[in-house]
């Protein structure tokens, strides 16, 4: 039984169908596994442990597309669950108790998955390597003494392990992206707006986006078919709930109409790593030899875009962060006056890179510097949506490499804070301009002598997920690629 | 950063900082600063700036754009709100 954790969703779905396989096995096999693996890889923070017999009967209605139903996912604590602790991996957050569940969680639900667990992220989703988690960190599963990246570590390490057949992230710089390429695996960021933010623990609301990280592109189509619908208690979701992501996914594409672009500044040697390079320039022959014209583009903007974005997510942080005052949210304080208490509370609740981030939002905000930072960056990101929008009319997919490096060592990144924000250089260009983008594991390159993945990012204009979706799909059966999860998980999962 | 604007910083963040956590923070965020400045030296096409682009866009598009003024609005008389909110979430959009 256990051997059947490394299939994909898909592949499970299938075998529910035959009557090959019962899902309350399926269930308790994936959550005793998953606590045994998150020993070596605490990619958990907490457990559903409510594991029960249950009706399976789904009231399908006619017509209705192939859906994520039936499975053990995991969620990052960032989610709200009705009834399981969500701390959004801070200490400020300890033992809170949604009352209720995110619009994602509920349609989850709905199709009768089962959440096993919520996973270890960097604190409110601010970090690239998930050690900013009050919780310890998670680990690499090709590595325990590297990071998973992040902020949602342990999403990707639960799924690169086998711990779960699919789990939620949010991204809001990269952060699903990013950890997808660290942990060798399938993360998919939609556009702004496709998938309902309700119920997610807000960062930087411009910019947040929840996504699913997978074995396999079928599985993230098999997830948006049941996540991505229109929500009123999110206005921003403009998830229209009638596309189905997973017919799209298994259309065939023609290579040779398809114009992918690649951006100059992400193929200079002073920027990316020799290995990420060299196994980028690789999938990129993958396409050529398809058919597929190719166009190098110029990207001016690329170095202002994390700036950029360190001022505008800094900004909307420190707004959103100032409702964890220990009144309506987070442990109470002993002080006598109201200020003292506010100041005890989030001086002791908030970790350092929260406390930074919040006071460098409310220096950008301040009188005197939210025109010469705030409008700025605001306008700057106007100026990369437009280059952006310029770049569609001459391609179909921009591709670049995912991260700029591979995984790093822990604490090899801690002391600087720039250092550490250069590990999203390939990714916030896309939640700068709303767009859609996805990881695909495309090798391996050797740190040190450790074997760590490399990931080759798809970027589409926003609101063409499917079309994306569609070419990440294809291109996984042109490159052969099947996901083989590390040697110890295949052992633990053969019972050696 | 001098010390005295970062405590007023962190009064206006509600944030307290210990000694050992000032330093190393005065440090890292003045490496933040020198990062986020090399945003000072780009000149940007236009300003997003509410009404003022929305205008541009217009001109730009040879659209109409309402001259009348805006009236506050008023509830019909004897209207009665229910704020009560709802357990269920309608996913076909009409809740």
């Amino acid at each position: 039984m256990r051997e059947l954790l490394e299939r994909t969703g898909e592949e499970l779905l299938a075998m529910f169908d035959a009557g090959e396989l019962n899902h309350n096995e399926l269930q308790q096999e994936q959550f005793e596994f998953a606590q045994e693996a998150d020993k070596k890889l605490n990619a958990f923070i907490a457990w559903d442990e409510v594991v029960e017999e249950q009706s399976w009967a789904l009231e399908r209605l006619e017509g209705s597309p192939k859906c994520l139903e039936r499975l053990p996912y995991a969620a990052k604590d960032i989610f709200c669950t009705q009834g399981v602790q969500t701390t959004a991996g801070s200490r400020i957050l300890k033992d809170y108790l949604p009352p209720y569940d995110a619009t994602c969680i509920a349609a989850l639900r709905q199709a009768k998955n089962h959440l096993m667990g919520k996973t270890n992220l960097d604190e409110f989703a601010m970090g690239s390597s998930g050690e900013s988690s009050a919780f310890g960190p998670a680990r690499n599963p090709w590595s325990l003494e590297h990071v998973p990246g992040g902020s949602s570590s342990g999403s990707a390490a639960a799924v690169a392990a086998c711990q779960a057949v699919v789990a939620l992230g949010t991204d809001t710089g990269g952060s699903i992206r990013q950890p997808a390429s660290f942990c060798g695996i399938v993360g998919f960021k939609p556009s702004y707006g496709l998938v309902s933010r309700y119920g997610m623990i807000a960062y930087s609301s411009s910019c947040d986006q929840a996504g699913v990280f997978a074995r396999g592109t079928a599985d993230v189509a098999l997830t948006m078919n049941t996540i991505s619908r229109p929500d009123p208690l999110d206005s921003t979701c403009t998830a229209v709930g009638n596309i189905d992501y997973y017919a799209e996914a298994q259309r065939d594409v023609h290579w040779n109409k398809l114009r992918v672009g690649v951006l100059k500044p992400f193929m200079d040697p002073g920027r990316i790593d020799a290995s990420v390079l060299a196994n980028f320039n690789a999938s990129i022959d993958v396409l050529k030899a398809a058919g597929v014209a190719i166009v190098e583009l110029d990207f001016p903007l690329v170095d202002l875009c994390l700036p950029a974005y360190y001022i505008i997510t800094a900004a909307e942080c420190s707004s959103n962060l100032a409702r964890y005052d220990g009144i309506r949210y987070g442990s109470s304080s002993s002080e006598p006056d109201l200020l003292s208490s506010y100041r005890e509370v989030r001086s002791q609740g908030f970790g350092a890179e929260v406390k930074r981030r919040i006071l460098l939002g409310t220096y950008v905000l301040s009188a005197g510097y939210a025109g010469a930072y705030y409008d700025r960056a605001r306008a700057l990101r106007a100026d990369i949506r437009r280059s952006l929008e310029d770049m569609f009319t001459q391609v179909d997919i921009i591709a670049t490499p995912t991260s700029p490096t591979l995984p790093f060592r822990f604490g090899e990144r801690s002391t600087d804070p720039v250092k550490m924000y250069l590990a999203d250089l390939c990714t916030v260009f896309v939640n700068l301009a709303d767009t859609a983008g996805i990881n695909l594991p495309n090798g391996f390159g050797v740190s040190e002598g450790v074997a760590l993945p490399t990931g080759l990012q798809f970027v589409s204009a926003p609101m063409r997920d499917a079309m994306l979706l569609r070419v990440a799909r294809q291109y996984e059966k042109l490159s052969g690629w099947q996901y083989k999860p590390p040697a110890w998980i295949s052992q633990l999962l053969a019972g050696n | 950063m001098e010390k005295n604007d970062v405590l007023q910083l962190c009064a206006l963040a509600r944030i307290d900082l210990t000694a050992d956590e000032h330093d190393e923070f005065a440090r890292k965020f003045n490496r933040l600063l020198d990062f986020v400045d090399q945003l000072l030296a780009h000149k940007s096409e236009d300003r997003p700036s509410g009404a003022q682009l929305v205008e541009r866009q217009a001109e730009a598009e040879s659209l109409q754009l309402r001259r009348d003024e805006s009236r506050p609005f008023a509830w019909p008389e004897g209207t009665k709100h229910e704020y009560s909110v709802r357990q269920i979430i309608n996913f076909e959009g009409d809740a």
